[in-house]
């Protein structure tokens, strides 16, 4: 596969690993009071779509981003690719 | 007490195969400037006023005789610049506060490539697309080789710049010999 | 031999002869000669025997579908069995013999499995071998894979080089036939970066096998002139010997490029390379195979291909036989006829099915139409030909043609369904095409000269200014569109004889029918039933035929039956060739430590931890064994002082205004108090609440922490933490690079190592006010090179960690030891450094294994509750926490002389050892010099409530059963005295 980094360009997938479902950003606030209940959901809950999936991958012997990758997960097809920072800004995340 | 004698991580190899030219390069110091949150407009004024270079991007690094800035990661560029003993103490009377610095100088191996066939060896290792119409002159790239992280900056027409993790430099040398033996 | 069936004319050099073997006869060839080329010239017919009935076969085409002529070559153990006779290039020297015969080649032993055939139908081994069940794996299947089969592994090791690379370009096309060419050059010329690739050594495809007219000139010269061309095009790059053999995502192919295959001495270059091409579009120009027709006995050495007939004629000048008629149910058996006449070949008859006039004239050849061939004999190889009509004819040799089957292959790598055309009685490729891949000429069903050359510079031309090149006016060579009529005659029916329809898997029509009757109803059943299409050649020219007849049985349509598709590889590749040049020691990179020179001149043995080499102990001349060595290493290091490289140990730099924030964000225990000049030892774990790390962590400055991780875990712990600090907290100012390989650090331990130390280190106060237990600073050592000093301890001794830049490494473990001379300074490898870990109850990798808590190692006090940090929630969970989990133990023998293992059980005295009676296990154990007995670190249930009970340490795996006392996990100085001493 091919990733269209946003500051690189095309890079073939074997320079990422993946991680996994684009919800791993949200992580609940830990001193809240239902706290457990939101970190279980957080920590094992997935959708497991056939199609458009967006998920984390980090550009491991690159420059170390983390992205956001919007994928096929049955043709492969990528449709967006997007730092995961800004992501996570625009999700509302700060410090 | 007798001051501690350097040895860097090949040795000073140099060694030409074919029309290729290996050589290791360990005449420089390499320090990371990490660029605090928002302040990468001030950063570039001082990389501009003191070294007289523009910024870095991703995919093309910025030099003149004695500096060259590479972007390695967002917010962190690599300055290479000629060898000091404590370069972080230097950098820092010109830079001051304006990036936080980690020497790197004995992290990496920097091994140049160069021969008429140079590109032709680095295709049995280098996915990056090398075409000169596509990696001008400067363009670095940070990729793979050999399952070894690598950073590719092209200095000339057919030369090369490759670093890599300098713990590893032999299997890297390795591998980019083999490249050259395997064409030549 | 000498070359009886050779003819004039070809592509062949006959100036320079090539001497090569089969099965040890001498024979001659020209260069320019494939093996099998060469064989028919040579009037070497038979050239094996087939898979499942041992039959005698001979070459039956001229490309890489070969099913039959699959030979050995070379010897010793560069021998390569299963290799296609009809591709591969004749040099110098070859040998090669044949295959799958006991006995010699014409007297095969094993020929009596023809007879035995009424037992041997499809699917027979699912059937006939089935009862007693105990006979399968100790009787049937042996007899059965040593009868079956192809050819043989040397068993060596394979000698040859292998490599990869990487090419990129705009336009990848596979196929150098009419086709390819013209989209190459449209291509080139509009400036596109052309890789034009094919299997062949020579190209230009079946313009090189059959005779035509392009642009007023012969089709060959035509080739030349359009090579001469592409070689002048710096764009352009043109890779003979190489097969695209899949289709990947994103426009990626895989590609093996045969380098000294056809040399008869590689020069110690790389036999093959196996390339990865990025291309932003594809043109798959493969071409067609031609099938053939199943009637009774149709796999006898003599019945070929119909294009291969004339390929042999045309390219290579051979006469394939003395008398050829030929059998075609289309109008290019035709055109072979003609072909074959006008080289001089003796063409007997042409026999069509088709009920209509003969297709065209040509004089001396008995035009037979509306007949077809029914039975041939000949016992080692065709004699004579019985036909429908009651004739009969002695032919040496039969050229069949079924029709061409485009070749889709590429096409179908990612799912892509072919579709069925009826013109021209083939599968052409469906809509569904891999991302950026176009098809042209005959692979798209483009049958005719005309059609192909047009086809592949239309689509050149769209690529091109699709992909925004100005195209000129370079012209469309141009050529007449030959006849390709075809009639859907597959087999010839009315016998009781076995007719072939895949000859290298032994399948017949008989085999369709038979699983069509017992209720394999899909195409993809009735290959796995039959096997057809399987082996080397995947069904290249028995695919269609075998539907057809399918279809015929079921009385479906071929589209309603459906076909099988293809995945990779289009044509076989070596493993070696996968492997490239990753093998043996090269199979990783190697790390390093900045002392490896100095410990391999001082004798170390080495051990591999992940990538690195870590000296494991230095043996001296008394020590017996390794026990020897790291008992002495670990008694010295108490008594006196040791040192040992720990450079390996993760480091990360951290820095940024958040520094200290980010940092109890990260460790569960508290982090931002920590001061300046202070090492805190941190915990790390997993969101869901498990130890995931831990380590030491320094603060040199307000805005600068140096992070320590285990060997193993640095590269996961660095994603980890730029994970959360680009996606979780991402407007926190810090910064983050890994300083692993820029830091020679060595641990110095031992109740002199100060003495030690005082001695290298500039200017420090290292009295124990002066430089405490956990304190940290940076430093210059031996009169002015920048460091930096750790008091940290994981022996449990007086010791600290002293860090110069790698360079110094190797001068530094020398003044080192210089230094502590008057000591006896021991260097201690990776084994003393785990005895004293342990001795000190010190938890690694061995204890934190992914399955156990801060609890379970009696760390739960460092999870704070007072902040939020990865982990901490999860971690409080109910069963995580409660009384009855297991407990981190230190573990002591009852009886001194015992000896203990990791991954034995805790069971209670009296019990048996079942799951149900488990109440944990042993992690780690060593000899312990300290205590003079085996020792070790564990997980026991309510462990930390039961020290003094004697337990059983119970090991299944190695048979053992003995009694321990169960102690505290902090065995050596519990209190802590001497690291703060």
């Amino acid at each position: 596969m091919i990733i269209n980094h946003p500051l690189l360009g095309p890079r073939d997938a074997n320079e990422f690993v993946h991680l996994g479902d684009e919800s791993l950003i949200d992580r609940p606030d830990g001193m809240a009071d239902d706290a457990a209940n939101k970190f279980h959901n957080y920590m094992y809950l997935r959708d497991n779509p056939a199609g458009k999936y967006r998920e984390l991958w980090y550009h491991d012997a690159g420059d170390r981003s983390w992205l956001v990758v919007t994928r096929d997960t049955l043709t492969h097809e990528i449709f967006d690719v997007e730092l995961a920072r800004d992501v996570a800004r625009a999700r509302g995340r700060s410090k | 007490m007798a001051r501690l004698s350097s040895l860097s991580p090949l040795n000073g190899y140099q060694k030409s195969i074919g029309s290729i030219n290996l050589c290791e390069i360990n005449d420089y110091s390499l320090v990371s400037l990490a660029i605090p949150q928002d302040t990468t407009k001030k950063f570039a004024k001082i990389i501009k006023d003191e070294f007289d270079l523009a910024m870095p991007t991703s995919v093309m690094s910025k030099t003149d005789k004695k500096t060259r800035l590479l972007m390695t990661q967002p917010d962190q560029i690599f300055s290479i610049i000629p060898r000091v003993d404590n370069p972080e103490e230097d950098l820092s009377k010109t830079i001051g506060k304006a990036a936080y610095m980690t020497d790197q100088t004995d992290a990496w191996v920097v091994l140049e490539i160069s021969g008429a066939t140079s590109r032709t060896a680095l295709e049995r290792i280098c996915q990056v697309d090398l075409d000169s119409n596509m990696f001008k002159l400067n363009a670095m790239a940070r990729t793979t080789m050999e399952h070894m992280a690598t950073i590719i900056i092209r200095t000339d027409v057919n030369t090369f710049l490759l670093m890599s993790a300098s713990s590893s430099a032999k299997s890297f040398l390795h591998a980019v010999e083999l490249s050259a033996k395997h064409i030549s | 031999m000498s070359q009886l069936f050779r003819i004039n004319g070809g592509l062949t050099d006959r100036s320079k002869p090539i001497n090569f073997t089969f099965n040890n006869k001498q024979m001659v060839g020209y260069e320019g000669d494939t093996l099998a080329s060469a064989l028919l010239a040579n009037g070497q017919r038979l050239v094996g025997r087939s898979f499942k009935y041992h039959r005698p076969r001979g070459i039956f085409s001229a490309g890489s579908e070969e099913p039959n002529a699959l030979v050995q070559l070379r010897t010793g153990a560069h021998q390569e069995p299963n290799t296609r006779a009809t591709v591969t290039e004749l040099f110098d020297g070859l040998t090669a013999t044949s295959q799958n015969h006991r006995g010699s080649l014409g007297f095969d032993f094993m020929s009596v499995t023809d007879l035995l055939s009424p037992f041997l139908s499809a699917g027979f081994y699912y059937k006939t071998f089935m009862w007693p069940k105990a006979f399968w794996e100790k009787i049937y299947e042996p007899i059965i894979r040593s009868s079956a089969g192809l050819g043989s592994l040397s068993m060596l090791e394979d000698p040859d080089k292998y490599d990869k690379g990487f090419l990129h370009c705009d336009l990848l096309i596979a196929g150098s036939g009419p086709s390819g060419l013209t989209a190459a050059l449209a291509a080139g010329h509009a400036g596109l970066r052309v890789i034009i690739a094919d299997e062949d050594y020579v190209l230009g495809g079946r313009l090189l096998e059959e005779d035509h007219n392009i642009d007023g000139i012969s089709g060959q010269d035509w080739v030349l002139q359009t090579l001469a061309e592409l070689t002048e095009m710096s764009n352009v790059r043109i890779l003979p010997r190489t097969t695209i053999y899949g289709a990947y995502d994103h426009g990626i192919y895989g590609a093996l490029e045969r380098k000294t295959d056809h040399l008869a001495d590689s020069g110690d270059k790389p036999r093959q390379v196996l390339w990865r091409i990025y291309s932003k579009r594809a043109m798959i120009c493969g071409g067609a195979t031609e099938r053939s027709i199943a009637f009774a006995n149709n796999d006898r050495p003599g019945i070929m291909l119909a294009g291969a007939v004339r390929a042999y004629a045309t390219r290579y000048g051979v006469a394939t036989g003395n008398k050829v008629a030929i059998f075609t149910n289309n109008d290019s058996g035709w055109q072979t006829a003609l072909e074959l006449v006008a080289k001089g070949v003796n063409v007997v008859a042409i026999i069509d099915p088709r009920d209509t006039a003969p297709r065209t004239h040509i004089s001396g050849v008995a035009m037979i139409m509306g007949a077809s061939v029914c039975n041939t004999s000949g016992r080692k190889a065709l004699s004579r030909i019985a036909l429908s009509n009651g004739q009969t004819l002695n032919v040496d040799c039969l050229a069949v043609s079924g029709g061409w089957s485009p070749n889709v292959h590429l096409t179908c790598h990612q799912r892509g369904r072919p579709v069925w055309n009826d013109t021209i009685a083939g599968f052409v490729p469906g809509g569904d095409l891999p991302v950026g891949q176009f098809v042209a000429g005959a692979a798209n069903g483009d049958m005719t000269l005309g059609a192909a050359l047009k086809s592949g510079h239309k689509t050149a031309t769209l690529i091109a200014k699709d992909l925004g090149f100005t195209t000129n006016s370079s012209k469309v060579a141009k050529a007449d569109d030959e006849n390709f009529a075809i009639k859907q005659f597959w087999h010839v029916t009315g016998h009781k004889q076995r007719a072939w329809i895949d000859l290298q898997n032994d399948v017949t029509t008989k085999d369709i029918t038979q699983s069509q009757a017992e209720g394999f109803r899909s195409v993809e059943h009735l290959k796995r039933y039959t096997t057809l299409g399987m082996a080397t050649d995947q069904g290249k020219t028995s695919n269609v035929l075998g539907l057809a007849v399918m279809a015929e049985a079921t009385g479906k349509t071929i589209p309603e039956t459906g076909t099988t598709i293809f995945r990779p590889p289009y044509s076989p590749v070596a493993i070696g060739a996968f492997g490239g040049r990753e093998r043996g020691q090269h199979f990783h990179p190697t790390r390093l430590t900045p002392s490896h020179k100095w410990a391999k001149e001082q004798g170390a043995e080495f051990v591999e931890v992940g990538n690195w080499m870590r000296a494991q102990w230095f043996p001296k001349s008394n020590d017996k064994t390794w026990r020897d060595s790291v008992d002495r290493e670990v008694k010295k290091t108490r008594t006196s002082v040791g040192v040992c490289d720990v450079s390996t140990l993760g480091k990360i730099d951290i820095k940024g205004r958040d520094a200290a924030e980010f940092l109890n964000k990260i460790y569960s225990n508290p982090f931002a108090k920590v001061p300046v000049g202070r090492v805190r030892y941190g915990l790390m774990l997993r969101e869901d609440g498990i130890c995931y790390d831990d380590g030491t962590t320094a603060r040199l400055a307000e805005d600068h922490f140096v992070m320590t991780t285990t060997t193993a875990n640095a590269v996961l712990v660095y994603r980890n933490m730029e994970f959360a600090r680009q996606c979780l907290f991402p407007d926190l100012d810090v910064h983050l690079i890994s300083t692993t390989d820029q830091w020679a650090q060595f641990a110095i331990a031992g109740p002199n190592s100060r003495a030690v130390l005082s001695k290298i280190i500039d200017k420090v106060d290292m009295s124990n006010d002066g430089f405490p237990f956990m304190a940290c600073s940076n430093i210059t050592v031996c009169d002015g090179t920048p460091g930096r000093l750790f008091r940290i301890s994981f022996s449990g001794e007086l010791a600290y960690e002293v860090a110069v830049p790698v360079r110094y490494g190797d001068a530094l473990i020398r003044e080192i030891i210089k230094a502590g001379k008057e000591f006896d300074i021991t260097p201690y490898g990776t084994e003393a450094l785990g005895v004293m870990r342990i001795e000190k109850g010190h938890v690694t990798g061995a204890e934190l294994n992914g399955q156990v808590t801060a609890f379970n190692v009696n760390m739960n006090n460092m999870i704070s509750i007072k902040k939020d940090s990865i982990g901490s929630v999860l971690s409080r969970r109910e069963m995580m926490i409660a009384d009855d989990q297991i407990r981190l133990v230190g573990v002591k023998t009852v009886e001194l002389s015992d000896s203990l293992a990791s991954g034995a059980h805790f069971v209670a005295k009296g019990e048996k050892p079942t799951t149900k009676n488990d109440q944990g296990w042993i992690a780690s154990v060593c000899y312990s010099p300290h205590f003079e007995q085996h020792i070790g670190l564990g997980f026991l249930e309510r462990g930390h409530e039961r020290h003094g009970e004697i337990i059983r340490a119970w090991d299944g795996v190695r048979g053992t059963d003995i009694l321990v006392e169960i102690v505290s996990a902090h065995m050596y100085d519990p209190e802590g005295g001497l690291q703060r001493g």
